[in-house]
């Protein structure tokens, strides 16, 4: 045989392990049948009994948990993720028996694994939690099942009356009218605060800012007239990230956009959209009063009071010259005080200031971190449903009626806290005299063991808000519930920022959108985005003037942005009943 | 152990005059010494080529290859068509090509220099420490190019002013940053990069040398008719190889460097993508652009490997 045809021989074989290995992967199931309720063929024991509840046989439930060691006192000697306290009392006192179908250690591994499962038609774990995309695809696909007679017959009343409260949390699991997951919600406790160099203000003899233009004196004041007295000319007035648009995670300009009115733009095509006066959703970067922001803060930045480089520094880097003390004002969440700020004693926290005729707001953030959902074949959703409530009852207080003592006072005694002759101590055992065989960790008296919740995180928004007074005035009062634990922990400057933050509850400004991206959002969302931090950006250095805005405007809802608002409201048109 | 594979015998290593067969039965060791490199390749690199149908699909995970519908051309239709993608392809190239440039000549000369240096020591570690840097992960560059190059007070634009130049903006001027974007890229990697052509210049014969020398050549002259010449098959490897990379102008870095103040000189088709992705799981898109990006890539490939044998004579299969 000749050279040649050894060649095509071996390019056949080739093709035919191609085609079989084709063949194998092209055996893809069918679009994904409906989901079959999950029938229940016994009596729950969640609603004869639903402060004791117990499973007897025990069931089991299956998760995937995305977790790693964030330092080396995250369990007891022998204790993992897969057992450890919290698993045992779920086996316990419950019968609910955890298994992991795989432990990853962060989002992107967790979104990948769920993904491949999908793609490869595996079996997906009985109950796992979802970002929203994520979700989206799982009910796509039929992957999921609807909670609504679940969460009429088992889901306590507390919850429920939370969803009633706060009915977008639920619009991106609902497609007509099933639910598909339940949200695990943030405290709603990182609202933006201004930060300013109190010691400054002192040296000075000024007062802290309350509207735009005495704010513009301060600023002034620190970026001339050498507010640290070291005789150099190395301070300036404000330290912002605008990079990625004025709102961020922290070094934000939320604070100063809404002094110019309720509108927030957000890197995010789909944030901020809410309702102007005909009720109607509208794109909020395009609104007039961005205008005013961009004016201002031109005229700031031309006249040196603002960080020259805000404009190519993301919100960690903006940061950097607040908490190297050139920097006399930022803005940002309460919890700065610890980073970046907790090297710098003279920032103290104040109201965000008022712009013209009084206007003053923030941005809130979303309130869902991601979804519960249900596997359409997991039989035993009313275990879940009842272990989710004495989660949530732990939050809700005594008062529930799911309510379990053994969370009465944390997690579990001996991890996170410590009950010495009828008190409860959560750090500092040595000084309290407790006997160290008492402790968390006997070697270490001020170890305590923090616990990842496997499914919800029982948080309630806005819960902890009055307890920020109660623990500023009072360090050694007894919490009432997991959401005032929490505070306890809290530095006396985090409280004061809190209560700074609470007494701006009344105004923030809420996205009103939170379904899936549409079409055009899909399509064009990049190119808006790009056009509109690169106007604004244009405008605040001064490389176009104020007007450039209106031209930016018209090219927006040229380019999309009008086709999306149509699109946003037909979506709103139809959650909103 | 057993006997030696390799068949030493003299008749054995005549070449094959009866057919594969027989020749076959006299190598098959060496095949099968082959046969993992082989599998690998087919397996981790020939067989995932298959998932390109889904750039010409609407693909979505649950209903997998077969079952999810096809588009045709959409998907590069939508690239092609978008109103930024002339804008971005522009950039990529720019800034690619003169990546590509500088990564091949800052490392020669480099390297040419390097090997004039008679102190071992001084030698040794000049070779050391400007490798280094290529280990540096871009986000960790990132931020501290931001304070280097700070029109407030970064230790490079206070060297200028010294010299009486006014701040320059390196990160939030557009052709600035081109320029930037490129001079980093060179200063991460020409150490790295000029590690082979070391070996190559280690490689090459004395006796050469010495020739040389006898016919009277200066330092200059062997360089230019020793040296060069010895390097050049491995200059045209390098070459070759690094114009399949036209349209690859260095995410991490972009990314990590760049800001909507210099988009339009500094957006590229990776950073782009990077931002479409945010809105979602666009697998198919993503494909697409691979494949468009792999596409160019294979055909300058095989361009400049012919010019490679037309000019220089020089083959590397």
């Amino acid at each position: 045989m000749n050279r040649v045809s050894w060649k095509g021989k071996s390019l056949m074989t080739v093709l035919a392990l191609l085609l079989v290995i084709t063949g194998c992967s092209g055996e893809v199931q069918k679009e994904g049948s409906t989901a079959e309720e999950g029938g229940i063929d016994r009596e729950s024991p969640v609603l004869t009994n639903p402060k004791d509840f117990k499973f007897d046989p025990p069931v089991t439930v299956s998760t995937g948990i995305r977790w790693s060691a964030q330092g080396e006192n995250e369990f007891k000697e022998g204790e993992t993720i897969q057992d450890n306290f919290h698993t045992r009392w779920m086996s316990d006192s419950m019968g609910i028996n955890l298994t992991f179908d795989f432990v990853v250690p962060n989002l992107e591994d967790y979104q990948t694994k769920l993904r491949l499962m999908m793609a490869g038609n595996q079996k997906l774990p009985d109950v796992f939690t979802t970002k929203v995309e994520m979700a989206n695809d799982l009910i796509s696909a039929g992957k999921v099942q609807p909670l609504n007679d679940y969460i009429d017959q088992y889901l306590s009343d507390n919850l429920k009356a939370i969803y009633e409260k706060y009915p977008e949390v639920l619009y991106p699991v609902t497609r007509d009218g099933q639910i598909y997951g339940l949200p695990n919600m943030f405290a709603m406790d990182e609202g933006t605060v201004m930060w300013v160099r109190e010691d400054w203000l002192n040296a000075l003899g000024l007062e802290a800012p309350t509207t735009i233009d005495e704010m513009t004196e301060v600023l002034r004041a620190f970026t001339e007239d050498d507010p640290d007295g070291n005789g150099k000319d190395d301070t300036l007035g404000l330290a912002v990230s605008l990079k990625e648009g004025p709102y961020n995670w922290m070094s934000s300009a939320d604070g100063l956009v809404g002094a110019f009115g309720n509108h927030m733009p957000s890197k995010y095509i789909w944030e901020y959209w809410n309702p102007d006066e005909s009720g109607q959703l509208v794109y909020n970067g395009i609104q007039p009063g961005i205008k005013d922001f961009l004016a201002q803060m031109r005229d700031w930045m031309s006249n040196g009071y603002v960080d020259p480089e805000a404009g190519i520094k993301d919100a960690a880097k903006a940061g950097e010259i607040a908490a190297s003390g050139e920097a006399g004002i930022i803005f940002g969440p309460p919890w700065m005080d610890g980073y970046p700020l907790g090297g710098v004693e003279g920032f103290k926290a104040y109201p965000l200031p008022a712009g013209p005729g009084g206007q003053q707001a923030r941005a809130e953030k979303s309130m869902v971190r991601d979804y519960l959902v249900f596997n359409k074949d997991f039989n035993n959703v009313d275990a879940m449903m009842g272990y989710i409530n004495k989660i949530y009852a732990a939050s809700f207080g005594e008062e529930d009626p799911y309510f379990d003592e053994a969370l009465r006072n944390g997690w579990m005694e001996g991890y996170d806290y410590v009950l010495h002759e009828g008190n409860v101590y959560r750090g500092n055992f040595d000084e309290h005299g407790i006997p160290s065989d008492k402790w968390p960790n006997p070697a270490d008296a001020n170890v305590t063991y923090d616990l990842t919740l496997p499914f919800m995180n029982g948080i309630i928004p806005f819960q902890s808000d009055s307890a920020f007074q109660k623990f500023l005035s009072d360090p050694d009062a007894d919490p009432d519930n997991m959401a005032e634990i929490s505070v306890s922990k809290a530095k006396p400057r985090m409280l004061e920022a809190g209560i700074v933050r609470v007494s701006q509850n009344d105004n923030v400004i809420v996205n009103y959108f939170n379904g899936p991206p549409t079409k055009t959002m899909v399509s064009k969302g990049e190119l808006l985005i790009k056009l509109m931090t690169e106007s604004y950006l244009k405008i605040i250095y001064g490389d176009e003037p104020v007007d450039y805005f209106d031209t930016f405007v018209e090219e927006w809802k040229k380019n999309g942005g009008d086709q999306m608002t149509e699109e946003v409201n037909e979506w709103y048109e139809n959650v909103k009943q | 152990m057993t006997e030696p594979v390799f068949n030493t015998d003299k008749k054995a290593l005549r070449l094959p005059t009866r057919g594969w067969r027989a020749y076959l039965q006299k190598t098959w060791p060496l095949h099968v010494l082959l046969l993992p490199a082989v599998l690998l390749a087919l397996v981790y690199n020939y067989i995932p080529i298959m998932g390109i149908v889904i750039a010409f699909q609407d693909y979505k995970p649950w209903l997998g290859f077969g079952g999810s519908p096809w588009v045709g051309l959409d998907h590069f239709r939508y690239l092609f068509e978008y109103p930024d993608s002339m804008q971005i392809i522009r950039n990529t190239l720019i800034i690619a090509f003169a990546k590509i440039m500088t990564n091949m000549f800052v490392p020669v000369i480099f390297a040419l220099l390097l090997n004039e240096i008679r102190i071992k020591w001084f030698k040794r570690t000049a070779q050391t420490l400007v490798y280094l840097p290529h280990f540096l992960s871009w986000v960790i560059l990132g931020g501290i190019f931001v304070d280097i190059l700070s029109i407030r007070g970064g230790i490079v634009n206070r060297f200028l002013g010294t010299l009486g130049i006014d701040p320059i903006a390196f990160l939030s001027n557009g052709d600035w940053f081109r320029f930037t974007v490129i001079v980093t890229d060179a200063w991460k990697d020409f150490g790295f990069s000029a590690i082979i052509f070391l070996a190559a210049i280690a490689g090459t014969n004395p006796s050469l040398y010495e020739a040389a020398e006898i016919d009277g050549a200066n330092r200059w002259q062997q360089v230019l008719h020793v040296t060069l010449p010895a390097i050049a098959p491995i200059f045209i490897v390098v070459a070759t190889l690094s114009l399949g990379r036209v349209l690859d102008a260095g995410f991490d870095q972009i990314f990590n460097l760049y800001n909507p103040l210099v988009y339009s000189k500094g957006d590229i088709i990776d950073t782009f993508v990077y931002r479409v992705g945010l809105l979602g799981s666009q697998y198919s898109f993503a494909t697409a652009i691979g494949f468009f990006k792999s596409l160019i890539g294979f055909i300058m490939i095989v361009i400049s490997y012919r010019l490679a044998y037309k000019w220089a004579g020089y083959r590397i299969f």
